[in-house]
């Protein structure tokens, strides 16, 4: 009797796991075509060249529409192959939606240090749609298209949109504004059970030299490069819509540290932006990836995360 | 021979904003979610389905120039489309390449090879062209040969090999070919028709039949991706509606009628194995979610969803719940699945509705319920599953798994004593765990006093927290011997102070040293026992601590005293045989004698009376027992006695006493007026061993409690016993004071009786 009280008292005993702390987010990669957000989700999921000192400390891909995006990643960038423009679904149930979760290291912090004493551990699981460009540039051109209502209404199921914008794209601007102002008003009609939505823009393509030299200003840099963009957000902020914050990343990252040089072979640059393949696979290293996720899970930035 | 005849084959195109370039090629501007140079609208439900499932989808990035062909029949209901999709590259203006699909299709099965046919013979430019343009309505006719070209030996030799065939790279073949193969192959397994032809990857290799590598690169990757274990069939024609059904459930968080259909029909279809299920599941990542602990929202719902469907992972999801720390977040979101879908299965109109998933439901509340027995650490998680009503799992126990349970618990011992192994158990037939237990507790229903068994502490402790007082008395008597005051009060059936009959066994109440000391001191009642000799007695008890069983803190904890006196009410509201509140743990230490008497209902009193009434008619265990192995053989002995009742007196006494009534009986008669002066004993007790079948069984014991009555009073008046035990043993004292007795008075009574005649 006496063990079996043990064992019913202890019922726990066999579970060593740190820890673990979870935030969670549901996701909508929104932009333009070719912006970069396959590669943004494919370079994130598979999570090459892990610096040792990242925060981050692993990525992992859940369920097997991210794994095949890991594949995916594996077989095409690595190979120097581009990745190919994702397909508009007829429906927005039959969009990809990449499940992944991302284990930071116990960051030791002044503010709640008994928390870092626990050996804590961050959670953050993220399920994203990576939407066909073609969605953000219908905006403009197709409102009232029902397919477009259709990817509306599912973005409302969304507690955080990641608009990715090309920054090599800026002359696009006034486009973008207009089309986010569509996406905006529609965003606003339901609300998220008192939450509010956060909207992470995020500049891509930083490995570009103009825009590597600004990443670490991001808000600066969306505010010069795609005015009419910042303008939208800001207003839609201060007007209780929700929070919008900026960040810079790069999919492909750099090569070198002390002059360094983009890990990207330019295919086509244009008013649309740059369009590239990777240069050296083996030294793939993206930039910038986890901090806008981190911030959409939790309202706060992280200044580790920030850093690339 | 060449058989042919007109078929009508349309297309359909990937829809893109397509541009000429200066080469006199094209690019493509963007996709625009339609299909383009469309021969028929809308386009087939079946086929757009098998589209969005992938099941056409060459991998991103790997195809080459070369156009890949795909060719499947797919089915739903009654309705058959052939259809081959030629894949090929195109570019779009941001520099990239594309797979642009052209497929073309007709209806019913059997027209892969005329459509093949037409494409290389007729229609030739079958590739992908945006300028193609076609007109709704105006498919393509085909008159063509219609026979499938043979196979020859070298290719029929690989149709022995299992599912997906690959064919070497280097071995050159059609796709005609490939489709006889195909064709071949699915008369054998009897799985649709499915083939890729020069392709360098698939997304579903495994749902094909034969797969023709464009290289030997691709090759190698294809047998790689094969050589990984699937036990699945090759394709189920609505594995898109269950992953869209699966999607919806944990993505959306909102359940919906139409999804639960999708998924009731999917549990109907044969072909979708459990196998197949776990497959699906664990695309969406559901194995994942348990080995790395992912506890979000949708990860929750999803596991939830795979424990209704899977009833068996429902165990590992509840340990897996309780095993993150800060899990609140994660129950509220379980309670809120659970209430979703009860909503959706508890009241169906009409009621076979759903019927498949209510199975699946109450079959994991069968299976869950036996697994604590092995994971005690399941316990509490059970419990907070279980008990409430409003739960899903909560809700077909308290409507249909706890009726089985009290139903076999009821008809295992059909003939008391003894278990009956014929018996038709619900439980026992549907989950092999509780067959285990059934087996392991048929002992109690043999005999008496049994070796004990801890493991079913648990149960009787799950029992006692879902107020299903009896069961849980039960097995805490098969796990301790005794049962727990608290329980035992608690239970329905017969009882007096100490026992209760539950489910044909005799349960014993726990008495705590306390009471043990106390009754000593009534029994020699009278007597009155110095202070010092009755202080440090009395002290010792409290030391020792005996005043209830040792209960575990574990599960008490779980439940506030406010929930569990919630929860008490509803059961007195709701459940007839939970007719008492729970008192508080605090009382419960108190010690069981000393009852809160504030927080006893007035059923509790008028059950309790009615007990003290019954009590008196109850029979110890042994006293049974002693009854049906020496007093029984005892009288037989007296009354079929040669040296007592000569032949000569019988006859006498047959004609004196009642001609109706057999000559045992009229003996038996005797020793009722002659030996016991008692008229309410009964003979057929004492004759058969046996409960007759019109006799009720409180009514068998009854008469036993008589005669065992009446030979304690005989024994006290005769042999003045202090201590009478109701008990006759062959050839010992009472035996040999009747036996003398009657003898003494036979020959009064044959002339009493000689007399009357």
């Amino acid at each position: 009797m006496l063990n079996w009280l043990k064992k019913k008292n202890n019922p726990q005993q066999d579970n060593p796991e740190p820890n673990f702390v979870d935030q969670e987010a549901t996701l909508r990669l929104v932009g333009d075509r070719g912006s970069g957000k396959t590669a943004y989700m494919a370079s994130l999921a598979y999570w090459p060249n892990a610096d040792p000192n990242s925060p981050v400390q692993n990525v992992s891909p859940v369920g097997e529409e991210a794994t095949q995006l890991v594949s995916q990643a594996q077989n095409i960038l690595e190979q120097g192959l581009e990745l190919e423009p994702t397909d508009l679904s007829a429906s927005p149930d039959d969009v990809k939606d990449y499940t992944l979760s991302i284990t930071l290291k116990d960051q030791f912090s002044w503010k709640n240090p008994t928390a870092s004493l626990k050996n804590q551990l961050l959670k953050l699981n993220i399920s994203c749609k990576d939407y066909a460009g073609e969605f953000f540039a219908d905006l403009v051109s197709k409102a009232g298209d029902p397919k477009l209502e259709d990817y509306l209404e599912d973005c409302l199921q969304a507690t955080g949109i990641l608009l990715l914008l090309d920054g090599t794209a800026h002359r696009k601007d006034s486009q973008y504004a207009t089309g986010l102002e569509q996406f905006l008003t529609q965003l606003d009609q339901t609300d998220i059970g008192g939450m509010q939505r956060r909207v992470a823009v995020v500049i891509n393509k930083c490995e570009q030299s103009e825009l590597w030299i600004n990443r670490h200003q991001p808000r600066e840099l969306v505010r010069r490069r795609f005015p009419m963009v910042y303008q939208k957000l800001e207003s839609w902020s201060q007007m209780g819509g929700g929070t919008v914050d900026c960040f810079t990343t790069s999919a492909f990252g750099m090569l070198g540290s002390r002059y360094p040089e983009p890990n990207a072979k330019k295919l086509k640059r244009d008013r649309g932006g740059t369009s590239c393949i990777i240069k050296k696979p083996r030294q793939w290293r993206p930039f910038g990836l986890v901090a806008p996720i981190y911030w959409l899970c939790t309202g706060v930035r992280h200044k580790e995360l920030d850093k690339g | 021979m060449t058989t042919s005849k007109v078929i009508a084959i349309h297309e359909f195109s990937t829809g893109i904003q397509a541009q000429r370039t200066n080469n006199g090629s094209w690019e493509s501007q963007g996709f625009t979610g339609q299909y383009m140079n469309v021969t028929l609208d809308p386009i087939p439900q079946v086929v757009r389905k098998a589209i969005s499932n992938r099941l056409f989808a060459v991998a991103e990035g790997l195809s080459k120039e070369q156009p890949a062909i795909i060719g499947r029949e797919v089915t739903e209901g009654e309705e058959t489309w052939s259809v081959i999709a030629v894949v090929s590259k195109g570019k779009d203006d941001r520099g990239r390449s594309a797979s642009m699909y052209r497929y073309f299709l007709s209806e019913g099965a059997n027209q892969l090879t005329p459509i093949l046919r037409w494409m290389f013979t007729k229609k030739k430019n079958y590739v992908f062209n945006p300028f193609d343009y076609q007109e709704i309505g105006e498919p393509h006719q085909a008159n063509v040969d219609r026979t499938s070209p043979p196979l020859k030996n070298e290719l029929v030799d690989f149709l022995t090999n299992s599912t997906p065939i690959i064919l070497p790279a280097d071995k050159s073949c059609s796709s005609l070919i490939i489709n006889s193969l195909a064709e071949q192959k699915s008369k054998e397994n009897n799985y649709p028709i499915a083939w890729a032809y020069k392709v360098e990857a698939l997304e579903k290799p495994h749902s094909f039949q034969v797969i023709h590598p464009a290289s030997t690169e691709a090759e190698q990757l294809l047998v790689k991706k094969i050589s990984s274990p699937s036990k699945t069939p090759v394709f189920i024609e609505n594995e898109q509606d269950l992953n869209t059904a699966i999607k919806a459930v944990f993505r959306k968080g909102k359940i919906e009628p139409e999804q639960l259909s999708r998924l009731e029909d999917g549990l109907n279809n044969s072909q979708i194995t459990e196998d197949y299920w776990q497959k699906l599941f664990d695309g969406q990542g559901a194995n994942k979610a348990l080995q790395q602990g992912i506890y979000s929202a949708p990860m929750v719902r999803l596991l939830a969803l795979q424990a209704v469907i899977l009833p068996a992972t429902l165990p590992k999801y509840l340990g897996w719940l309780e095993k993150r720390e800060k899990n609140e977040e994660a129950k509220k979101i379980f309670i809120e699945f659970q209430k979703q879908v009860r909503q959706l299965l508890a009241r169906t109109n009409p009621e076979s509705e759903f019927s498949a998933l209510k199975q699946k439901v109450i079959q994991g509340v069968r299976l869950l319920i036996p697994s604590v027995i092995k994971q005690p650490n399941l316990l509490t998680s059970t419990i907070s599953l279980l008990k409430p009503q409003n739960g899903l799992w909560g809700y077909f126990y308290h409507y249909q798994v706890k009726k089985e349970i009290e139903n076999d618990l009821k008809t295992a011992p059909q003939s008391i004593p003894g278990y009956q192994p014929d018996a038709v158990l619900t439980l026992v037939e549907s989950e092999p765990l509780w067959e285990e237990v059934f087996q392991d507790i048929q002992s109690v229903w043999k005999r008496s006093r049994i070796p004990r068994k801890e493991k079913y502490l648990p149960l009787a402790e799950f029992f006692e927290q879902v107020s299903y007082f009896n069961a849980s008395a039960l097995f805490y008597h098969i796990a301790w011997g005794e049962v727990p005051g608290e329980v035992f009060k608690s239970c329905q059936g017969r009882r007096n102070r100490y026992y209760r009959k539950i489910y044909g066994i005799a349960v014993k109440r726990h008495i705590s040293l306390f009471e043990k000391v106390w009754n000593e001191l009534v029994e020699v009642g009278g007597i009155i026992v110095p202070v010092y000799i009755f202080a440090p007695l009395l002290a010792l008890s409290f030391i020792l601590g005996g005043f209830i069983l040792p209960r575990s803190p574990l599960v008490s904890a779980v439940f506030d005293p406010k929930t569990k006196e919630e929860t008490s009410k509803t059961n007195v509201a709701t459940d007839t045989n939970s007719q008492t509140t729970k008192t508080s743990q605090t009382s419960e230490q108190k010690g069981e004698e000393k009852e809160n008497t504030s927080q006893t209902t007035s059923q509790e009193k008028s059950q309790n009376t009615q007990a003290k009434n019954q009590s008196q008619l109850i029979l110890e265990p042994a006293v049974e027992n002693d009854f049906d192995n020496k007093t029984r053989e005892s009288i037989q002995k007296i009354i079929n006695d040669k040296k007592l009742f000569t032949s000569e007196d019988s006859t006498i006494l047959d004609k004196a006493i009642n001609k109706d009534f057999s000559i045992q009986e009229n003996r038996i008669h005797i020793l009722r007026t002659e030996v016991f002066n008692n008229d309410s004993l009964q003979a057929s007790v004492i004759l058969k061993e046996e409960k007759p079948i019109n006799i009720s069984e409180s009514e068998w014991e009854k008469w036993k409690k008589n005669w065992v009555s009446a030979i304690e009073q005989y024994q006290k008046r005769k042999l003045n016993y202090n201590q009478p035990d109701g008990i006759i043993t062959p050839g010992k004292a009472t035996h040999k004071q009747i036996k003398d007795q009657l003898n003494k008075r036979k020959e009064k009574i044959v002339s009493d009786k000689a007399d009357i005649q």
